[in-house]
């Protein structure tokens, strides 16, 4: 690499939370259930409106978004406006009714309400899932569904854990070191990001110029195009300084180092260090 | 709704109306099984949003055709119209932030 490292802080000394406690929430098992008895559920007629139920509904007010002959909205969803979805409850089918929301009054009137029903789950339910999914194989009872549901959710908080402390002991060695980056280099690489991001728009018959403010925001964090090449310089300079933070934990040379090579490292080291510093307590 | 399967010949007219949400996916694909278990929250509570399934290896010509690399890949449709498209596995939150953006 051309880019070049003036002096490199030690990711050992960097702070990072060293003991951390995983569990499962029984509010997550407890979802994870419908999974099991999903393939059992049943859709009913609702009269009265409770959360979750999906609803088809009329709305007129002088607003577009809640102006509409005929909409799927369901309740508690949170996809259609969370404080307008509050107010459906209790109400009947059949209903015409006003509802005040962001100060602007709308009609509604219920035309459908239906609920999903899942049955309480039961060791049979358990052996059709196993049957089906490779990941559960082996299961017999609903107990044993559970335990694998618990399994693999502490498995991936540890793993997050565990991530999030590479993630601040990297965060550490990038802005407590001094990087010399070149400019042709970083200029190629955004280049090169650039052509990645218009070629992808393009495969969605879009193009660079075509976003709005939300999709730029929301996909590059930036309100205005013009700010894309700043934010990707960014973004590469990181890049850069990881490639030669890497180079240099696996051995080599990075001014030498191709990048290839450079891709190929490993972050095994830094693994390593993190998994034998921080201590995971399970609690049940 | 149940999800719905495609195949090369039908993926068009399965994506031809309405929201739809696709899934790229492959079945032996691990991220891709955490992506199913989201998609089947997603359909339990908004059963009126259309989800199709395309095996990758089974629809060859369809993901070809969207040059699917990675796996899974999840596409926006409305009205048979590409919105945008994500690889990897993506939480529900993330797809119901997206989707009440689409849907309206």
């Amino acid at each position: 690499m051309k880019s070049y490292i003036n002096t490199l802080a030690d990711y050992r000394e960097a702070d990072f939370k060293k003991e951390i406690t995983v569990s499962c929430p029984d509010e997550y098992v407890e979802g994870q259930m419908k999974h099991l008895t999903r393939a059992f559920k049943k859709t009913e007629a609702a009269n009265v409106i409770e959360k979750g139920d999906v609803t088809v509904l009329s709305l007129e007010s002088r607003t577009e978004r809640f102006n509409r002959p005929s909409v799927f909205v369901t309740v508690g969803g949170g996809l259609f406006h969370k404080e307008f979805e509050e107010k459906l409850i209790g109400h009947k089918t059949g209903e015409t009714f006003e509802i005040i929301v962001d100060g602007e009054a709308v009609k509604v009137t219920v035309n459908q309400a239906t609920r999903t029903v899942f049955p309480e789950p039961t060791d049979e339910m358990a052996l059709k899932y196993a049957k089906e999914h490779d990941d559960f194989s082996g299961i017999k009872t609903v107990e044993d569904y559970k335990s694998i549901v618990v399994e693999k959710y502490i498995e991936q908080e540890k793993n997050n854990a565990i991530y999030e402390a590479m993630n601040q002991a990297l965060d550490y060695v990038l802005t407590h070191s001094d990087w010399e980056f070149d400019e042709g280099e970083i200029s190629d690489m955004v280049k090169s990001e650039k052509e990645y991001i218009t070629e992808e728009l393009k495969n969605e018959g879009r193009a660079l110029e075509e976003l709005s403010q939300n999709e730029l925001s929301d996909a590059f964090g930036i309100s205005e195009l013009s700010e894309l090449d700043g934010m990707l310089t960014g973004v590469c300079e990181r890049q850069a300084a990881m490639g030669l933070w890497l180079a240099v934990n696996n051995g080599l040379d990075p001014k030498t180092a191709s990048d290839e090579e450079i891709n190929n490292c490993s972050w095994d080291f830094l693994e390593k260090f993190i998994r034998a510093n921080v201590k995971i307590k399970e609690e049940k | 709704m149940a999800f719905k399967y495609a195949t090369d010949e039908t993926y068009e007219e399965l994506v031809s109306d309405g929201v739809v949400l696709v899934d790229f996916f492959g079945k032996t694909c691990v991220p891709c099984k955490m992506l199913a278990r989201v998609l089947e929250e997603l359909e339990d509570e908004f059963p009126f949003i259309n989800i199709v399934k395309v095996d990758v290896d089974e629809c060859p010509k369809t993901s070809e055709r969207f040059r699917i690399n990675g796996i899974p890949d999840l596409y926006y449709y409305r009205d048979g119209e590409v919105l945008f498209h994500e690889s990897g596995a993506v939480d529900l939150e993330y797809i119901k932030n997206k989707l009440s953006g689409i849907l309206y």
